[in-house]
């Protein structure tokens, strides 16, 4: 059964709210007088779903969402704001809140606002449990040379990452770092055959270059062809170009006194530092990175087993 | 096209600070093009000779920010002014130590703490620039 914190120093509203929500079949419902009664209930407790007031003695409800959003990150909290209170409560919604209901429309929206929120984070929490059970992740990418998709590839990346438990957040930023150099590397200076010289020049010059090339042959054919699998295990990227390759060992080391004021050449150096194997095919216009998890495949206790691959 | 701004710049004092607001990939898009041309013609002018470059809102970054960043410093040592670097994530110190970059500039925990840093760094000049 939900349970649902009411936080409010006056009984008067905590009675009245927490007539509103016990009318809702299925609903627990419980109190707090202020902020730091509500930590202590929430830390033996975890209620589903946290509705409290803004201002109140001790710790006020903007200090009580911040708190529970850096402790307990799963909890949504709706603010009860009075009149006067807007700049607060849009304060509170960027610090993490959920949602709000002005104090003189509770009746109209309290409840109805309560159950949408349940409802999603129910959704949220039963996603991430079947993410966690996830054992492998394997999935093939062709792109067109366009920058934007890079970002969006790379989250969605991390995420499975994540979820199958191949390394943990800083872990997989390091990863998710390495494959971004790998995709850049393959997009700008693979298909587009755009050249670290020109990058370190006129901003505005290089930029009508990359449009150019984007809209003419070959280059504007040119695709992006990218394996990704994941498992507890190791992750497997190959990232492919259609450019005419590179020779990766004629690449200077960045890290040369020498060389540390060039402004361009560091991308290989972080996939070989992030990536546990680098390999580049003979004509240099694929890349295969391995990572290996380094919690040696530990599993989600939740879930099954993850059965032994096929031989 | 973006409206987004890709940088933004702050006075202090005759120090510029520069924050990076996105990890910024290539420059395709005219406005970005724009808006980090305005930054490179801003360190030419011959007032500013200390740059912090804040990367507090930026939880990771790549090559593509340390071949800016090192733009930036080259901009400044052909100018004899001073550059640090401040509020950088855990990941973001990483990866300018694995490249090495923080032997070229100083990192800081705090933007009051470069500017203190550079202050002592470079003795005030005058310059025409300034009042």
């Amino acid at each position: 059964m939900p349970i649902v914190l009411v936080v409010d120093d006056s009984a008067v509203d905590r009675r009245l709210v927490g007539g509103m929500l016990g009318k809702v079949p299925g609903l627990a419902v419980q109190f707090a007088a202020d902020g730091r009664e509500a930590l202590a209930f929430i830390e033996g407790e975890r209620p589903d779903l946290v509705i409290t007031d803004l201002v109140m003695p001790e710790m006020d409800g903007l200090e009580l969402v911040s708190t529970v959003v850096d402790r307990y990150g799963q909890i949504p909290i709706i603010l009860m704001t009075g009149k006067g209170s807007e700049e607060i409560a849009v304060a509170a919604l960027k610090a993490g809140a959920a949602s709000y209901v002005p104090k003189t429309a509770l009746h109209q929206f309290l409840v109805e606002t309560a159950l949408d929120i349940l409802a999603m984070t129910q959704d949220r929490q039963s996603s991430q449990r079947l993410m966690g059970c996830l054992g492998t992740g394997q999935f093939t990418f062709t792109l067109e040379n366009d920058a934007e998709l890079i970002p969006s590839l790379v989250n969605y990346v991390q995420n499975v990452a994540i979820s199958v438990g191949l390394c943990d957040d800083s872990d997989c930023v390091r990863v998710c770092i390495a494959l971004e150099e790998a995709l850049r590397n393959a997009m700008f200076h693979g298909n587009l055959e755009i050249s670290s010289e020109v990058r370190e020049g006129d901003p505005e010059a290089y930029a009508a270059l990359l449009a150019e090339r984007m809209q003419n042959d070959p280059w504007r054919r040119r695709k992006l062809y990218v394996d990704v699998r994941l498992s507890r295990q190791a992750g497997t990227f190959v990232v492919r170009d259609e450019g005419p390759g590179f020779d990766p060992r004629s690449l200077p080391d960045p890290t040369d006194p020498a060389n540390l004021e060039k402004v361009s050449g560091r991308g290989l150096l972080l996939m070989r530092t992030f990536m546990d194997d680098v390999r580049f095919n003979a004509t240099g216009n694929e890349v295969t990175m391995v990572k290996y998890s380094a919690a040696g495949g530990a599993g989600n206790g939740e879930c099954a087993a993850t059965p032994p691959a096929a031989p | 096209m973006s409206d987004q701004k890709l940088v933004r710049m702050e006075e202090a004092g005759d120090a510029l600070i520069v924050s990076p607001l996105m990890a910024f990939g290539h420059l395709l898009d005219p406005a970005v093009a724009r808006d980090w041309k305005q930054v490179l013609d801003r360190l030419d002018d011959p007032g500013v000779k200390r740059l912090v470059v804040d990367l507090g809102e930026l939880p990771y970054f790549g090559s593509t920010v340390l071949d800016w960043l090192v733009q930036l410093w080259n901009r400044m040592r052909a100018k004899q002014g001073v550059m640090a670097a401040c509020n950088v994530s855990t990941v973001g110190r990483e990866v300018l130590s694995l490249a090495r970059l923080d032997t070229l500039w100083r990192v800081f925990d705090t933007r009051k703490e470069a500017l203190a840093e550079l202050a002592s760094a470079v003795p005030p000049q005058a310059s025409p620039s300034q009042p």
